[in-house]
């Protein structure tokens, strides 16, 4: 076949460039570490890395959101521990007050305790952020949750709501708990039912402890103990008016059962005096504590029974706040642990977007040397070939 | 004998010398491109009959021969059209592919942030410096959609300039081979049937540049000339004549030039040029221009109309509810200016899932119906007759509803491009950062009274639009109260004085955790909630408007989760896939093209191997022809000499 001397030159150049464009090519792969130097060279790739990197971002912002909220579960469970202490010390303070003999001195400073303990609920009650946001009124975060009202007591003026927030693709944990969980979602009295003695009593009776004869059997109804006479009372289902039984004989101690309710009744009850059991409503623990603060602070030696009525009745509605803190507690922590499990998760789908990205992208940098080793090598050689070749010219032996 | 000596050596000394001149002439042109190898062909002359026998009176030259194969050539016009096709669209692919998958270039960096901007917005929705930050991202986007958009569209004009720019050469190089062919019909004439080589070579090259720019057919016509064909066979060279090719705006988009053929008349021609770079330059418009403009614009209304649909359900740092977040500009509509009846049409789009991304061709046929032409599958659909009017009818097509004009005349023409414009035109609707709109506008609450474990679960807005809240700005009307009135009945009231609520419905039955709107009498306040657990007598649940519920940030959830939901093609892609898409698209041709051209490429540089094997200057062949006639000359000068001897001798003898 006839090579023209030109066509001999241009392949040479060609081979020539095209291996120096490889080199080109590999070089400045290993000077960037990439793989790909433009989508162009990869586009399915290309496109590939776009989803990983978008998936990378939402893990970044997943981890930035579970810091965020580790941070606030346990600034919150730092709040719980220290209401659940406060609870603690007023259930301890009632339960010195039922036991034992003190003077109207003592009473007055059990009330100053009690209201040292309130005053510090409600400073938790209001604490803020880092922003500077109220932690415990819901989403109402520029309102100030608990405030105190000459006329209407303490009032929550922060909404039920908690935000929530993304922890992992379609996983949400809730942010935090509102004043309305911590403070005012917890129930009077005991197993549904609130006791309390009648503020005109004269006589001694009180209501020991009150519970339901049978699990759920207490219907609702309001329900009201009316002492006739000493040591006799009519039992009255004040929902439908009606008497149940009249005439029923007391002795101090006994059980009375009425409407699916046990209550022991103790003291001696003067005639006219009335219990009443009402269904539970939610209160206010600032209020619970209020009140108590205030019973403590007016009591008087002469009239123990009607202190150690809402003694009793406080002391179970403590215990209602301190079960609540519990139930919130355990709350915070199996969110905290939620944290915890969800970060690993998207700790490990990190790694495999990694691990993907990086063989999609990154360069081998061995198979890299030794591929530039390869290339420099056939181009020297391709140099020294063209160089020896080039000038076989018949001409030069004319 | 010895004049038939002399004569014989002469003619041998002029061949020779000829020849000679030949190889020179070779050697001369040996790197001069389109140069072919010229060989002189030598012929004995007819002998002389002396008694019985034939005595040779020497040798001739009979033609200098150029040495071409037309079909390799043929084949190298054809390659060398296609490989500058190729070239021309991959040099548009790359850009753009580079530009939508390049990490700073792109739009999804950007999309990302935007997205994770929210998520910190929704950590801390009162904050004002995150909804700073949360507006940039979003402006960052904005920016983004413009700049990509611009640029593409860039391109646009760019290809323009260039179609303007090759016209002019081609225009050139048919003059030029019309007075060739004048040249070569004259060479021809006087060289008895056979022109001039160099001439010939002359011509080929400027035949290769032509098919460089577009498709041609040539037709020798034995005189020399060559005819010189475009397209649907239009003559741009006849003879020593040559005619113009010419641009022209394209009639339904004055933004797009068009090629014409000035020879008879005006006929558009762009479609025809399927090859060489004009032709490249015209597929680059609907491989990457529109593709790319269009699905970003898909996107760019899409991300708009969706986000801005959530962002109204939702209510500001100041308690009003929250608007628009993007704008974007409307559908581009062109009308053929040759219309009788109608000058443009009403095109919104309507349904983000079922749009396209294509552009479309709307024409009344001759029987008056509107008929729709899908101008990427050109599939069409008839749309309905012209509408008698008065007043327009409402077609929803493709995710867009088209307002079908009665006043539309037969013959009428129009372009539509949904959303072409949108990328471009992608804005920002708010700078306002207590605008952006992160809580729920409503709240609800369960009386402290109650007794129940009824609780509210699964609020929801839906229309923002609804009287419950276009009533009063920043209230709700009316607040709603939810009483149970017996165990599993429930009655609605109105609560907008909260003593004394009003009954609006009363008697509804209680399925826990059903929805409580629209109720059974069809009260809709706009928004849905649910109640879970077993409600006591007397319970109460309350929803009111979230005046104070700043720090709520339920919406922004709603907004991010959004970018996790297939809102496009149907239900399959979500915003990021819609983009991702695109970029495969692009990229999936950019592969493909590169992979053509290498092919291409490899099998021109055969062809020209193969060409260069006919026609080239192999300089050691030209070399051992020069010692050849060389020699053959010193031996025609020997038998001068020998002639001369004998004649001496002759003479001596005498």
């Amino acid at each position: 076949m006839r090579i023209a001397s030109n066509q001999f030159f241009q392949l040479n150049l060609n081979s020539l460039q095209a291996q120096e464009f490889r080199v080109r090519t590999t070089q400045l792969q290993i000077t960037s570490g990439q793989k790909l130097l433009s989508p162009a060279d990869d586009p399915a790739g290309a496109t590939r890395i776009l989803a990983l990197e978008q998936r990378m971002a939402s893990l970044e912002q997943y981890d930035r959101n579970n810091t965020l909220l580790e941070n606030q579960l346990q600034i919150e469970e730092a709040a719980v521990q220290e209401m659940h202490g406060l609870l603690d010390d007023a259930r301890a303070l009632l339960v010195d007050v039922n036991n034992g003999t003190h003077t109207e001195g003592d009473y007055q400073t059990f009330g100053d305790d009690m209201g040292q303990i309130r005053d510090q609920l409600l400073s938790l009650g209001n604490s803020r952020d880092a922003n500077g946001e109220f932690m415990f009124a819901g989403t109402a975060t520029k309102t100030q949750p608990f405030v105190f009202n000459a006329v209407t007591g303490f009032q929550y003026q922060g909404d039920q709501q908690s935000r929530s927030v993304i922890v992992a693709a379609g996983r949400e944990l809730k942010f935090g708990d509102s004043g309305f969980d911590l403070f005012v979602d917890i129930f009077t009295g005991n197993q549904g039912i609130t006791a309390s003695a009648n503020n005109a009593n004269t006589g001694s009776g009180v209501i020991g402890a009150v519970s339901e004869a049978v699990a759920g059997g207490y219907n609702g109804d309001q329900f009201r103990i009316d002492f006739t006479a000493p040591g006799v009372y009519d039992l009255i289902n004040v929902t439908t008016a009606t008497t149940i039984s009249g005439g029923n004989v007391f002795t101090p101690g006994d059980s009375i059962n009425v409407g699916g309710i046990t209550a022991t009744l103790d003291g001696v009850p003067d005639a006219g005096d009335q219990f009443d059991f009402d269904p539970s409503t939610r209160q206010n623990l600032l209020t619970t504590i209020d009140n108590l603060a205030n019973a403590l602070d007016g009591a008087t030696v002469a009239d123990v029974s009607k202190l150690t009525n809402q003694i009793n009745r406080g002391l179970e509605n403590v215990d209602a706040a301190l079960e609540k803190t519990n139930g919130i507690r355990s709350r915070v922590g199996n969110r905290l642990n939620a944290v915890d499990t969800v970060r690993a998760a998207n700790e490990s789908f990190k790694i495999a977007y990694e691990t993907t990205l990086s063989q999609i992208r990154d360069l081998d940098f061995t198979e890299a040397a030794s591929r530039l080793t390869s290339e420099v090598n056939s181009l020297e050689i391709a140099h020294a070939a063209f160089a020896r070749v080039q000038n076989l010219s018949l001409f030069d032996f004319l | 004998m010895a004049t038939g000596l002399l004569g014989i050596g002469a003619s041998a000394l002029l061949a020779n010398q000829q020849a000679l001149a030949t190889v020179s002439h070779n050697l001369a042109n040996a790197t001069v491109e389109g140069y072919s190898r010229q060989t002189v062909t030598m012929q004995a002359r007819p002998s002389q009959l002396l008694g019985s026998n034939f005595f040779g009176t020497g040798v001739d030259v009979g033609t200098v021969r150029r040495n071409v194969d037309q079909f390799i050539n043929q084949q190298i016009y054809s390659e060398s059209g296609l490989q500058s096709h190729l070239q021309v669209e991959q040099k548009y692919l790359e850009r753009v592919d580079n530009l939508l998958a390049g990490g700073t270039t792109g739009l999804s960096s950007s999309m990302d942030d935007f997205f994770a901007a929210l998520q910190d917005l929704s950590l801390d929705p009162a904050s004002l410096p995150q909804r700073e930050v949360a507006l940039q991202t979003a402006d960052t986007l904005r920016q983004r959609f413009q700049s990509i958009g611009q640029t593409i569209s860039d391109l646009d004009r760019e290809i323009n300039q260039e179609i303007t720019d090759q016209i002019g050469k081609v225009n050139a190089l048919s003059t030029s081979l019309a007075d060739l062919n004048q040249a070569l019909g004259i060479s021809n004439a006087r060289g008895g049937g056979q022109a001039a080589s160099d001439l010939l070579d002359q011509r080929d090259r400027l035949i290769g540049q032509l098919s460089n720019f577009v498709p041609v057919t040539t037709a020798d016509q034995g005189d020399g000339t060559i005819n010189v064909f475009i397209g649907n066979g239009q003559a741009l060279v006849v003879g020593s004549k040559s005619f113009d090719l010419a641009t022209t705006q394209n009639s339904l988009d004055a933004s797009r030039l068009e090629i014409t053929y000035q020879g008879v008349g005006n006929v558009q021609i762009s479609r025809e040029i399927t090859s060489g770079s004009l032709g490249g330059l015209i597929n680059a418009r609907s491989l990457v221009v529109d593709p790319a403009l269009n699905q970003l614009g898909r996107l760019a209304v899409g991300v708009s109309q969706t986000a801005n649909a959530q962002h109204q359900l939702g209510m500001d740092l100041d308690g009003l509810l929250g608007g628009n977040l993007f704008t974007v500009g409307s559908a581009e509509v062109n009308a053929d200016p040759a219309n009788a009846g109608i000058t443009g049409i009403g095109v919104t789009i309507t349904d983000i899932s079922a749009l396209t991304g294509s552009d479309y061709r709307l024409d009344v046929d001759g029987s008056s119906d509107y008929i729709l032409t899908n101008l990427t599958d050109n599939s069409t659909q008839n749309l309905g007759a012209v509408p008698a009017g008065p007043g327009n009818v409402d077609v929803v097509v493709d995710g867009m509803t088209i307002s079908l004009d009665p006043a539309a005349a037969v013959g009428d023409a129009l372009l539509i491009r949904p959303t072409r414009l949108m990328a471009q035109s992608f804005s920002l609707a708010i700078s306002d950062p207590r605008k952006l709109a992160a809580a729920l506008p409503i709240i609800p609450s369960s009386s402290l009274g109650n007794t129940g474990s009824g609780k509210v679960d699964g609020l929801q807005m839906v229309d923002a639009t609804n009287a419950a809240f276009t009533t009063t700005a920043g209230a709700l009307t009316p607040p709603l109260l939810v009483r149970f009135t017996a165990p599993g009945t429930y009655t609605v009231f109105d609560n907008s004085v909260p003593a004394t609520p009003v009954a609006l419905e009363a008697g509804i039955a209680y399925t826990p955790g059903a929805e409580l709107f629209p109720t059974p009498g069809a009260i809709d306040p706009g928004y849905r909630m649910q109640i879970s657990g077993t409600p006591g007598i007397g319970d109460e649940f309350e929803v009111n408007y979230n005046s104070a519920g700043i720090g709520d940030n339920q919406n922004m959830q709603a907004l991010i989760n959004q970018q996790d939901l297939a809102l496009f093609s149907g239900g399959s892609a979500t915003y990021q896939e819609s983009y991702q898409q695109l970029v495969g698209q692009i990229g999936a041709h950019t592969s493909s093209g590169g992979i053509n051209l290498e092919a291409v490429g490899f099998s021109l540089s055969q062809s020209v191997f193969r060409q260069q094997s006919v026609s080239g200057v192999n300089l050691d062949e030209e070399a051992a022809n020069l010692l050849q006639f060389q020699q053959a000359f010193q031996a025609a000068a020997q038998t001068i000499s020998t002639a001369d001897t004998i004649f001496q001798t002759l003479i001596g003898v005498t």
